[in-house]
């Protein structure tokens, strides 16, 4: 449905995207995951046509956005970061022009229902813009992007500045959406697109580092490293743990039960019986494991993981920019 | 090009903007009518219109400088630019919404023919050659102020860009007052808007000042185009 190749985008000196490329198929929910910074916003402007690329291409259902653009932008939603509204229009006639620009074909007032049902603002519909609260502003801006029904919705940072109700009700609007939309959806919250989105792409300075799915992203880091608890003294622990040929690091991690039981965070070779092993060989020391499981990680320690740094230090490059 | 159109026009009435403007000139074109009315000859009427035009050139900015400054300002352009539109008609909504405003006020004025027609009967074809050749001047310098309005995200520096404009146009049109140079004075009333309009107040349709006053709204219209077609590549 949507398809990005070697998408780059300068602006002067600054790179804000790098060789950026991936594919969304019909139907799925994609997160766009990265700091401040990290070029999200300009790679879905330029996916709706507001921004060119300096090179690459964007595609729509087959038509590209520079080539063809008034058939790709009839398939596209979108909801900027700050919503495009007029305060000084109230709902309704900000949804007849945004209708009218639109040149939407449905039936109006059935559609318009239906739209502000979904976004809950049949309450403000006869009220200024300027008025609303933030919540409702947000919400006017995805019934914006819903107006005409496109197949594609682009939603940028959706649940910024929202209060923690609000937040929940929007994830599950853009769940919701996703059933019958496709969607990309940025955030720089991790445990947000990992509770709306079947797919994480992550950005960081312009580059994509990861696209994967969401779980698997916490397999590949997570799988081959584990948590043992075994009982018996820290040394015997230890010299069993520098004999396994399967083990290729481990430490301690604390202890319970007055240094009777030992926790230990072993990194795995990924060799298929590892754990089995681990198991046989403590058994056979009669040092009885107590507790073996697969370590888990949250998109947060994975991102920085991926970014390859810690927060400061990407922090202190975005300041330097 | 309609939806804008009439969100543009909308726009105009529902912020002091179009009612001050409006004032403004109804306020302005009054006092040259009473002048016009002691007077009291048909000849005299084309004053009202005249005599206007220096007022109109540092009036417009008051419509032209939120067409597209605003937008911006609100980010209400990605809206716009999103929008399965092409950008031509976007554009051309916008300045017609302001023409609209402009001609409206203009034909206010059949109100002062008419109450003249009391007296002294206008000649009719005078006052619609003025109204059209005043549509054709403002026509020009709405296009110069949305270019200027497309550039800025600030209404305040698009109304002073085009005001500073306006401004170095009424001063142009006193040079000639001031000087017998025959060659200075061709050349000041060839691009003066308002040495541009006089034809049109004698009661002649002067074909290269309708060329003229064209030709500068297309161009405007044009570029305004391409700089917003530029910040795209920008």
């Amino acid at each position: 449905m949507i398809k990005v190749s070697h998408l780059t985008k300068q602006y002067g000196s600054i790179t804000a995207l790098r060789d950026v490329s991936f594919a969304v198929k019909k139907g799925e929910v994609v997160g766009f995951l990265g700091p401040n910074g990290a070029g999200k916003t300009t790679a879905m402007n330029i996916i709706t046509g507001y921004l060119s690329s300096t090179s690459g291409s964007v595609s729509i259902d087959g038509y590209d956005i520079l080539e063809e653009p008034t058939e790709a932008k009839k398939r596209i939603g979108y909801l900027p970061e700050v919503p495009p509204l007029y305060p000084d229009m109230t709902v309704n006639e900000y949804l007849d022009f945004i209708y009218a620009l639109k040149g939407a074909w449905q039936k109006k007032a059935a559609h318009f229902k239906e739209i502000c049902e979904l976004t809950r603002i049949e309450a403000v519909r006869g009220r200024l813009i300027k008025n609303l609260s933030k919540g409702y502003r947000q919400r006017v801006g995805i019934a914006q992007a819903l107006v005409g029904n496109p197949p594609v919705l682009i939603l940028d940072e959706p649940t910024v500045g929202l209060d923690p109700r609000q937040i929940v009700e929007t994830r599950t609007l853009v769940k919701q959406l996703g059933e019958d939309h496709t969607v990309i959806f940025s955030s720089h919250l991790l445990g947000e697109v990992q509770a709306v989105c079947g797919r994480v792409i992550v950005l960081n300075n312009g580059r994509l580092v990861a696209d994967s799915q969401s779980d698997s992203l916490g397999q590949r880091l997570g799988g081959h490293e584990i948590t043992l608890k075994a009982a018996g003294s820290e040394s015997d622990v230890k010299a069993l743990l520098n004999t396994l040929k399967c083990v290729r690091r481990f430490e301690k991690n604390g202890a319970e039960d007055g240094e009777k039981i030992q926790t230990f965070l072993v990194q795995l070779d990924g060799s298929e019986n590892a754990r089995e092993e681990i198991f046989y060989a403590f058994a056979a020391r009669k040092l009885p494991i107590v507790e073996m499981r697969t370590a888990e990680y949250s998109l947060e320690d994975i991102f920085l993981s991926l970014v390859g740094q810690n927060p400061n230090e990407s922090e202190k490059e975005a300041a330097s920019k | 090009m309609k939806a804008v159109y009439q969100r543009e026009l909308n726009a105009y009435f529902k912020s002091p903007t179009g009612y001050v403007f409006c004032a403004i000139y109804l306020f302005f074109s009054a006092m040259y009518f009473s002048s016009v009315l002691s007077a009291g000859q048909s000849s005299e009427f084309p004053q009202i219109y005249y005599g206007m035009l220096s007022f109109i050139l540092l009036m417009l900015p008051l419509l032209t400088m939120r067409l597209f400054s605003e937008e911006r300002k609100y980010k209400t352009d990605q809206v716009l630019l999103t929008a399965p539109v092409n950008l031509t008609p976007l554009v051309m909504g916008k300045f017609l919404s302001a023409l609209t405003v402009y001609v409206g006020c203009l034909l206010f004025t059949l109100i002062y023919a008419a109450v003249f027609r009391f007296f002294v009967s206008p000649s009719w074809p005078l006052v619609i050659g003025n109204i059209f050749g005043a549509t054709l001047f403002g026509a020009a310098f709405i296009a110069v102020g949305m270019f200027i309005s497309s550039m800025t995200e600030s209404q305040f520096v698009a109304a002073m860009g085009s005001f500073s404009i306006a401004t170095v146009f009424v001063i142009l049109d006193v040079i000639p007052l001031r000087t017998s140079n025959a060659f200075i004075v061709k050349l000041i009333n060839d691009i003066s808007f308002v040495g541009r309009y006089t034809p049109f107040k004698n009661g002649i349709l002067d074909f290269s000042s309708i060329v003229f006053f064209l030709s500068i709204t297309a161009t405007f219209i044009f570029l305004t185009v391409r700089v917003l077609e530029k910040r795209r590549w920008s």
